[in-house]
């Protein structure tokens, strides 16, 4: 409040002190999605040093100013668990992977179909057990785009994706073998 | 003068899941302001109408409502009111929003064209005279043939400038070879950081 004051800030309105609040939070909210969008670029483009810098940064940042509940803002807890559980699918971590994946609820929508064929992905190359429950996520991710209103272009591209990988259909060729 | 008021407070309370009864009682509410100000010739408030339906139909998916339509229509009227100043916080939205339509359409090489529009926006206008934009992001609308003005709330200037730089980065981002994504989101940080010293 002495920045907002030493800044020029005129106290005369009972309202003054709400208004900075909210202006001061909406911009820590914009901050935080700053580094949630940059830790994906950074993930995404292998730049490991930098992805792992604003994940902490992020995480320090949203332990220090948020409060724990996921009320808050539903859209950012969403990508916030998607952004953990890509990191420790990168380096390795399938099991917190797997857990982080899986806290992503149904009402995330593009989110929880995303997180569905992710899982699918470590689970292939799991026991007889797992590669069933693979294929029945992307089953479930099928069932899931056929239903929905929502056209969902680029998680029909990635189911097309990881369905084909997964798949243990042969596919014969028309090929003329001699 | 209360009409407006009653109906743009409607609008402030929307569920943050709603049901489609609600969504649609939201359009209607829109709906509404912009025929009330249509019969008023109360031009500003009717191109805001179509922003914030726009912003409607982009927040909850209604693929019912054609945002190129109400972006053309919001454009159009811009560009003939005979009130309307440069009003660059309605210029900045409908540029805002404009982007945020392309690249959820897909339409990647449309959204970079009109990003780099937006650019020069914020170059031009936003950062260049600070004596235009409110610094507590307050903005009015001519309403009333010109003679009584609406008051809104909406981004500071630091804002604006942190919103940008996300959006900038959102529409690079599909470009896996380039560095502009990272370059776009962590100047947002910085420009956040040096508003608030957060």
């Amino acid at each position: 409040m002495t920045l907002a004051i030493l800044n020029g800030e005129t106290y005369d309105t009972e309202s003054w002190l709400s208004e900075v609040v909210t202006r001061r939070d909406r911009l820590r909210r914009l901050k935080r999605y700053s580094l949630l969008y940059a830790s994906f670029a950074a993930l995404l483009r292998s730049r490991w040093e930098i992805a792992l810098k604003a994940i902490t940064q992020l995480t320090d940042f949203n332990q220090t100013y948020f409060a724990k509940s996921t009320s808050d803002d539903s859209a950012f807890t969403y990508l916030y668990q998607l952004l953990l559980a890509i990191q420790n699918h990168y380096t390795g971590h399938l099991d917190v992977a797997l857990q982080y994946y899986s806290d992503i609820p149904v009402q995330a929508g593009e989110t929880f179909l995303l997180a569905l064929l992710n899982k699918s992905l470590i689970l292939r190359g799991g026991s007889q057990q797992d590669q069933a429950a693979a294929i029945k996520l992307v089953d479930e991710v099928e069932r899931r785009l056929v239903a929905s209103q929502h056209q969902y272009p680029q998680i029909r591209n990635a189911w097309c994706l990881v369905r084909g990988i997964t798949s243990n259909e042969v596919l014969r060729s028309k090929f003329p073998h001699h | 003068m209360w009409q407006y008021s009653f109906l743009l407070t409607r609008l402030q309370h929307i569920h943050s899941r709603p049901d489609v009864h609600e969504l649609t009682q939201h359009t209607n509410t829109i709906h509404s302001v912009r025929s009330l100000a249509q019969s008023n010739s109360d031009h500003e408030l009717v191109e805001l109408s179509y922003l914030l339906e726009i912003s409607h139909a982009l927040k909850f998916n209604i693929s019912s409502i054609n945002v190129n339509n109400l972006l053309s229509l919001a454009s159009n009227l811009s560009s003939r009111n005979p009130l309307r100043q440069h009003h660059v916080q309605l210029s900045l939205m409908r540029m805002l929003l404009h982007v945020l339509y392309l690249t959820k359409v897909g339409q990647g090489h449309s959204a970079l064209a009109k990003l780099k529009e937006h650019h020069q926006l914020m170059d031009s206008e936003v950062g260049g005279d600070m004596r235009i934009w409110d610094k507590e992001g307050k903005f009015d609308l001519l309403v009333c043939n010109g003679e009584r003005k609406l008051y809104f709330d909406w981004f500071t200037q630091s804002e604006a400038f942190v919103f940008g730089y996300i959006l900038s980065g959102a529409v690079y981002f599909p470009d896996s070879s380039a560095e502009k994504p990272l370059n776009f989101f962590m100047e947002g940080v910085r420009v956040a950081d040096c508003t608030f010293h957060l």
